[in-house]
């Protein structure tokens, strides 16, 4: 518009009707946009994966087809996929300008790292303008998606603390489950199966071979997701994305052990799956870890989250009485510890699973942080928490499997 | 873990139709005739080396890319100086010489020297470019239909260096954005050429009988228009 009051001031002071006529150009390309319609884009979105069960580190490959459902033509259409914050694109770009008539549809390929954990695709962003760019709508495409980059974990370091339902943890009680545990007198009802006819043989006397019974436990999951647990190494996923992916792994094999598991967490939202079983509840389960605010990919503003005695106090109400604490901490403050502490002297069975973030170099102070966390592990240890140390390069279920969680004696 | 960062310089494709275009306006409007053209061709050499600079620093030739881009900014200093003071046509110098500027801005831009380029120095490159385009009016160097076409060139560069900056700042330069691109260059250029096509006809229909003050009337009364429609 400066430029057509340029061209006008000089036709008019030169007298040149030209310089007139060119600032009529200026005119007719400041009334463009306002002759354009507001754009009302229909859109839709389909997400391919190469693999949707990756290894660690695997590359998959991720092609995004954006395609114009609607009637109209998108004169300008900027696509942004909803990589997971977790993982990183190592190859091409989750990002396509395109213009597309209607009916067609354009695609982008990229290349994404996995991390370990499941990993749950965001709504992808399209901003469409008009052909004059004056107008612009922005719009969310979604298409569920999921990477789901998660090894088998054969057992879970949990308690022997047991409840009435069968389950996989050997109860200290005698049953009917498949390894020996004592013999008694026979009482009158018992299964002929389980007298112990060879000693009849030898003694005359009638005596019942006792199993150990095999029991579930009520594990709840709690994910320390406090603003102090978003720290991680350099290039590496922070320790609260370790801990989810850890905590995906132990739900799916304390429920595929037949165990009741409860969710919670530390952090800036209220977390809270009551524990159960069953199809539902892992699908519950899952989508809580994936999708919860509190599990969010960035640090809560310190100020925002509640006080972690608040939290504690919240959690021991709801806890049952009989139900073991599974912590998922990188342990790197003192209160955690604390709050963990008191839970083991309420007589919850507690279990820790630490990633560890830290880093020992040259530097002191990051020193220093790796050895106040062996002394916090230390210390859990001593009052008879299991905890394991855990590098999140290695697996999880090596970890567990190493005995690593023994408590120090 | 790897991971990528987005490269939000201004797309190529916009980019590169928007000096173009500046550098075709510019040569339409006499840039070509002997008086100034050793003084472009020098400019536009030590353009290509400031842009070849530039790109050896991105690809991580530090050294050896700062060592061009100097060259390439002194050498479009030495030209616009040249022509400044060498040139004995002062009515020339002032016509061509806030082209010669605008044309460096633009490329410096959106090549760019630093950041993510710069709208600002977009906007004062073309606007030398149509300063060019204005004096030429004033001294009677071109017809209405030339001003015309050259001043709806100088609006599609200005047009174009911005969409490279929009679109690499909000897609990265990475990202597949041809088709995008190409379709709001034609659009942009379809809407110069009805513009231009428009003035034109509508000289032709009003011809010698519309008078300076009519003609003032009318174009009055269109920003008029224009104000209530953006109401």
């Amino acid at each position: 518009m400066v430029l057509t009051l340029v061209a006008v001031g000089a036709g008019l002071l030169a007298k040149r009707p030209a310089l007139l006529l060119v600032s009529a150009l200026g005119l007719v390309f400041a009334a463009y946009p306002w002759l354009m319609a507001v754009p009302s884009p229909q859109l839709s979105v389909d997400r391919r994966l190469s693999e949707a069960n990756p290894q660690p580190g695997e590359p998959v490959d991720v092609t995004t087809t954006v395609r114009n459902s609607g009637t109209r033509p998108v004169f300008d259409l900027r696509f942004v996929d909803g990589v997971p914050p977790a993982l990183s694109v190592v190859e091409g770009t989750p990002r396509l300008g395109t213009a597309l008539r209607a009916g067609t549809s354009d695609s982008i390929t990229y290349t994404v790292e996995a991390e370990r954990g499941r990993h749950a695709f965001e709504s992808a962003t399209a901003v469409v303008r008009d052909p004059s760019g004056g107008t612009e709508t922005e719009t969310q495409v979604s298409t569920d998606t999921e990477v789901t980059c998660t090894t088998a974990v054969s057992d879970a370091p949990i308690g022997s603390r047991t409840v009435g339902s069968s389950g996989q943890i050997p109860a200290d009680q005698g049953g009917s489950g498949t390894e020996f545990y004592q013999t008694r007198a026979y009482r009158r009802g018992d299964p002929v199966g389980r007298i112990d006819w060879n000693r009849y043989a030898r003694s005359g006397d009638l005596s019942t071979i006792e199993f150990r019974e095999e029991q579930a436990a009520t594990v709840v999951l709690l994910v320390d997701a406090r603003a102090e647990s978003y720290r991680g190494r350099d290039e590496q996923p922070h320790a609260v994305a370790d801990c989810v992916a850890a905590a995906q792994q132990l739900l799916e094999t304390l429920l595929d052990n037949r165990n009741q598991v409860g969710i919670t967490a530390f952090g800036r939202a209220e977390a809270w799956l009551p524990p159960g079983s069953g199809r539902k509840h892992r699908l519950r389960g899952q989508q809580l870890l994936t999708s919860h605010p509190a599990f969010g990919m960035h640090p809560p503003d310190p100020e925002s989250v509640p006080s972690l005695a608040s939290q504690r106090t919240r959690l021991r109400a709801r806890l049952p009485s009989n139900a073991q604490l599974l912590v998922f901490s990188p342990l790197l403050d003192d209160d955690i510890v604390e709050a963990i502490r008191q839970f083991e002297a309420e007589g919850h069975q507690v279990s820790v699973v630490s990633p560890d973030v830290t880093v020992i170099d040259g530097n002191t102070g990051r020193t220093l942080a790796a050895m106040e966390r062996d002394q916090r592990l230390r210390r859990l240890r001593q009052t008879g928490v299991t905890a394991i140390d855990w590098a999140p390069q290695q697996s999880l279920s090596a970890e567990i499997d190493r005995g690593h969680h023994l408590p120090d004696q | 873990m790897s991971s990528q960062t987005i490269n939000s310089r201004p797309t190529l494709l916009s980019s590169t139709v928007a000096v173009l275009v500046a550098v075709t306006v510019f040569v339409a409007l006499g840039g070509g005739r002997p008086l100034v053209r050793p003084w472009l061709l020098l400019e536009l050499g030590g353009l290509s080396v400031l842009v070849l600079g530039i790109t050896g620093v991105r690809y991580g030739y530090r050294v050896s890319g700062v060592v061009a881009a100097g060259v390439g900014i002194v050498v479009c200093v030495v030209a616009l100086g040249g022509f400044a003071l060498g040139a004995d046509e002062l009515i020339q110098q002032v016509r061509y010489f806030p082209g010669l500027v605008g044309l460096g801005l633009l490329v410096g831009a959106i090549a760019p020297i630093r950041g993510q380029g710069s709208r600002l120095l977009v906007k004062v490159g073309t606007g030398g470019l149509f300063l060019c385009v204005v004096f030429t009016g004033l001294f009677r160097e071109a017809d209405t239909t030339l001003l015309l076409l050259t001043g709806a060139g100088t609006i599609l560069a200005w047009d174009g260096g911005d969409y490279a900056i929009g679109v690499g700042e909000q897609l990265g330069r990475q990202a597949q954005t041809w088709r995008l691109e190409l379709t709001h260059l034609l659009a942009s250029a379809l809407v110069g050429g009805v513009a231009v096509a428009s003035v034109i006809l509508a000289q032709r229909v009003a011809d010698t009988q519309l008078s300076l003050a009519s003609f003032v009337l009318t174009f009055v009364a269109a920003l008029l228009l224009l104000g209530a429609l953006r109401r």
